[in-house]
């Protein structure tokens, strides 16, 4: 089998805050294969946002990736650096694989935006308000083109929108950062995610847009580099169901189009189940379990899984009383966050072991297919007497 | 609801059309003339008033849970506040048990019987004062205990940790602040506010929205448990079909501040009738693995602005069965077509003066060229000849400046019984009629 594009192990990202130190992210371990989906589910506060951002390396103070490693498949850069640097090679790169985690700075910006691109939850707020879209969008494309033109040197970034740039703007209109062909480029994009009348729109300012025109705007600000890996961080939860159809349907034709690898986070299982290959389920921060769309849905072993699938409410059948999963999500404080299986109090299966010696990321039947439980390789019932968590 | 249908506690008493109203809504509208300033409305020019609930009208009957579901803006929530007289309508009457609320009289009364529990907990809940003194409060407001018997306030402190210990709380817990509660516990306080008055009849306004999956589930078997114990009535609005699914007897569904269609829970589902229904349903990805293969064809467009709605049928800009004239045979892509260039005409919404810029780049000047170059931009489907000579005509206009002339000419030929009658019924479309 092929190397993964990305590989993703033990990923842990804290945020230090005055209250104390929040894991938000614990060991986190995952593959994704070219061109394939792989969503991330949990509910809130499960990490799965700070996952996608620690991904993309933006996670800001008080946050800070701690631990891990994230491998992404990219030959070139690989060569390149066994040759500048063999000493630093032996730990950052194996094979084709470049852990970016251990890139320096331009290295890892260099990255971003072009191999790696991101899609936010909340259009409205992800568009600056006062410069139109048609030039945010061709601002992604020209830096894509000059990092192309020049890709060794540390990338210009877009400049600002001051008193100064508007003065040298209209001064020169040269120095414009945004070259035509980027804005025709721009053009192009917005008419690709399906936005009619895109060489008008173009022109047109964010809150003229409605939220699901915006949202196809920043897939095409994201598409602007021809990404490797697309990160998708509940992309349409902001949206009305019907918009909702849309954007997915949008989505995966680009999919198909451009073969992109996307990691989609969301809460929502329907979409998961709409767009997605595979699928990792987060909670209180850690991945506990992870395997293909019908390993989920038809075998799932975790008991949070199951707790899942049970209390969504379905629309084909109503007559099912829903299961919810009794209890609250777990403070993620480190200093009231023991080392045990933190779905423990909440679980209907819980024994002593997940208390004293919590379980590992474990094989269940197939390499793909594992959870973080003991019921996936023993397969015991709750030795526990009932009101063990009741105090 | 039918009676094969195992009982869970949501169906209450009623039974199929002949339970009791106990809620009455007629005609209810509510504007907000929000932004409409003086100088506009003595000019008389500015009555563009945002028409959040446009004509609703729609019956609660004792015990049962009525769902009102719609997309965001389509006025569910105003109409839940403007039953409540939280909002003052602007037209149309509610009556609660057969009596007329449009005078205050009886608003104190019903007020003590109709409950709301809010979207969002973190603020409907007062960060400053102990959560035990929130759920009291209604009973300080409304005097109880009513019979005036035993001592007042240890009454009222046994009611609220009755309360407390009902929606699955601990009495200790009372005199916490919220900020020290989740989610899914503050919800719990609003039920047990919202539950003091032994009220019997509760809006519960996207009651769950706020919450995960897991907690919502927790919440809408309460809100089960509770209506079968109390014997409640519900007006349950919510844009999660799936929960409306779960919980309600009768759907009532919006669009654009109108009702599109009433049915019960399982009709709705199995067999919807109006293209908004039906596109709705289509819409909501289902939890399940034939998932990716399932075909949607999404709604396109969006919502139009309730400052301005369509005439007639409110739903026709984006009808994907939107009815032809008799006389004109043509496909429902094509008229599609046709219809969305109406609207934009209508709106003025076409970019008449870059289309002439490149043509004029290019060299040529006449109108013909400008009207071609817009049919191109705008007609994605092969009409029929005719058709597109026609239509070709009307872009003639546009490329001419004379907006209202390309308007008039256009709806000679293709005005649709959808813009001319407004529907009413049941089933508020001309298709099902």
């Amino acid at each position: 089998m092929a190397e993964p594009l990305l590989r993703v192990e033990n990923l842990s990202t804290r945020f230090f805050t005055e209250e104390g130190q929040v894991n938000a992210v614990e060991g986190v371990s995952f593959e994704v294969e070219q061109g394939e989906v792989f969503g991330i589910v949990g509910e809130s506060g499960s990490g799965k946002s700070v996952t996608a951002l620690s991904l993309v390396d933006l996670v800001e103070s008080p946050g800070r990736v701690t631990d891990g490693s994230v491998w992404f498949r990219k030959p070139d850069l690989a060569e390149r650096i066994r040759e500048d640097d063999p000493e630093a090679a032996t730990e950052a790169v194996d094979g084709e694989m470049v852990d970016i985690r251990q890139l320096d700075e331009n290295e890892r910006r260099a990255l971003r935006g072009t191999d790696f691109a991101m899609i936010f939850q909340d259009p409205t707020s992800s568009f600056n308000p006062s410069i139109t879209v048609g030039t945010q969008i061709a601002e992604a494309v020209e830096v894509q083109r000059r990092a192309e033109a020049n890709p060794r040197t540390l990338r210009s970034r877009t400049q600002g929108f001051g008193l100064m740039k508007f003065l040298t703007t209209s001064m020169v209109p040269t120095v414009d950062y945004v070259s035509e062909e980027s804005r025709e480029r721009a053009v192009e994009l917005l008419d690709t995610v399906g936005i009619p009348d895109p060489a008008e729109r173009a022109t047109e300012y964010p809150y003229q847009f409605s939220g699901g025109m915006l949202q196809r705007a920043m897939i095409a600000q994201a598409l602007a580099s021809e990404p490797s890996v697309l990160v998708a961080d509940e992309p349409t939860t902001a949206l009305d169901v019907t918009i909702q159809a849309q954007i997915l349907n949008t989505m995966a034709d680009l999919q198909e189009e451009y073969g992109m690898t996307t990691v989609l986070i969301t809460h929502n299982l329907g979409v998961i189940a709409r767009m997605c290959d595979q699928v990792g389920v987060m909670y209180a921060g850690e991945l506990v379990e992870r395997g293909t769309l019908g390993d989920l849905f038809e075998r799932p072993t975790h008991p949070y899984t199951k707790g899942l699938l049970g209390s969504s409410p379905s629309l084909e059948d109503a007559t099912k009383r829903l299961q919810p999963i009794e209890g609250n999500v777990p403070s993620l404080l480190d200093e009231e966050m023991e080392d045990r299986c933190y779905f423990a109090d909440r679980c209907p299966k819980a024994m002593e072991d997940c208390l004293q010696d919590p379980p590992e990321f474990d094989a269940d039947g197939s390499q793909h297919h594992r959870a973080k439980c003991y019921l996936a390789d023993h397969g015991y019932e709750s030795a526990l007497p009932e009101g063990y968590f009741d105090e | 609801m039918s009676s094969d249908t195992p009982d869970y506690g949501f169906t209450g008493s009623t039974d199929g059309e002949d339970g009791e109203v106990l809620l009455s809504v007629q005609a209810l509208k509510k504007y907000f003339d929000e932004g409409v300033s003086l100088l506009d409305r003595i000019l008389g020019g500015g009555t563009n008033a945002v028409r959040a609930v446009d004509g609703v009208s729609f019956d609660v009957r004792r015990g049962e849970t009525l769902g009102l579901v719609g997309e965001s803006g389509c006025g569910k929530s105003t109409v839940g506040e403007t039953i409540l007289r939280l909002q003052e309508p602007t037209a149309g009457s509610v009556s609660f048990e057969g009596e007329n609320l449009s005078n205050r009289d009886g608003l104190t009364e019903f007020r003590r019987n109709a409950q709301i529990l809010f979207q969002d907990p973190f603020s409907s809940l007062d960060p400053r004062m102990p959560v035990g003194d929130s759920i009291r409060q209604p009973l300080d407001i409304h005097d109880w205990p009513w019979d005036g018997e035993g001592d007042e306030t240890e009454r009222k402190q046994q009611r609220v940790e009755q309360l407390m210990e009902r929606v699955g709380l601990s009495a200790d817990q009372l005199d916490r602040y919220p900020s020290e509660f989740s989610g899914g516990q503050l919800q719990r306080i609003g039920i047990a506010r919202a539950l003091a008055l032994d009220p019997d009849f509760i809006v519960l306004d996207e009651p769950t929205s706020a919450l995960d999956v897991s907690v919502q589930a927790q919440i809408l078997n309460l809100l089960a448990d509770l209506q079968s114990e109390f014997g409640l009535t519900y007006l349950f609005i919510s844009h999660d079909l799936g929960v409306i699914r779960y919980i309600c007897d009768r759907i009532v569904v919006m669009y654009l501040g109108e009702i599109v269609e009433t049915a019960p829970a399982e009709q709705l589902f199995t067999d919807p009738q109006h293209p908004y229904t039906k596109a709705l349903l289509e819409s909501v990805p289902r939890v399940d693995l034939k998932e990716r293969e399932r075909d949607i064809d999404p709604l396109a467009g969006d919502v139009p602005s309730p400052r301005n709605p369509p005439s007639g049928c409110r739903f026709r800009t984006r009808c994907p069965e939107v009815i032809p004239p008799a006389d004109l045979d043509i496909d429902q892509a094509a008229f599609r077509d046709i219809m969305d260039v109406r609207d934009r005409v209508a709106d003025r919404e076409i970019a008449v003066e870059k289309v002439r810029n490149t043509v004029t780049e290019e060299g040529g000047q006449d109108r013909p060229r400008v009207a071609d170059r817009l049919y191109d931009r705008l007609v994605d489907n092969e009409l029929p000849p005719e058709e597109r000579e026609y239509v070709r005509e009307g872009l003639q206009a546009v490329a001419a400046g004379d907006w209202d002339r390309a308007g008039e000419h256009l709806r000679e030929r293709y005005e649709s019984v959808c813009e001319t009658d407004h529907p009413t019924g049941q089933v508020s479309c001309h298709l099902v009629e």
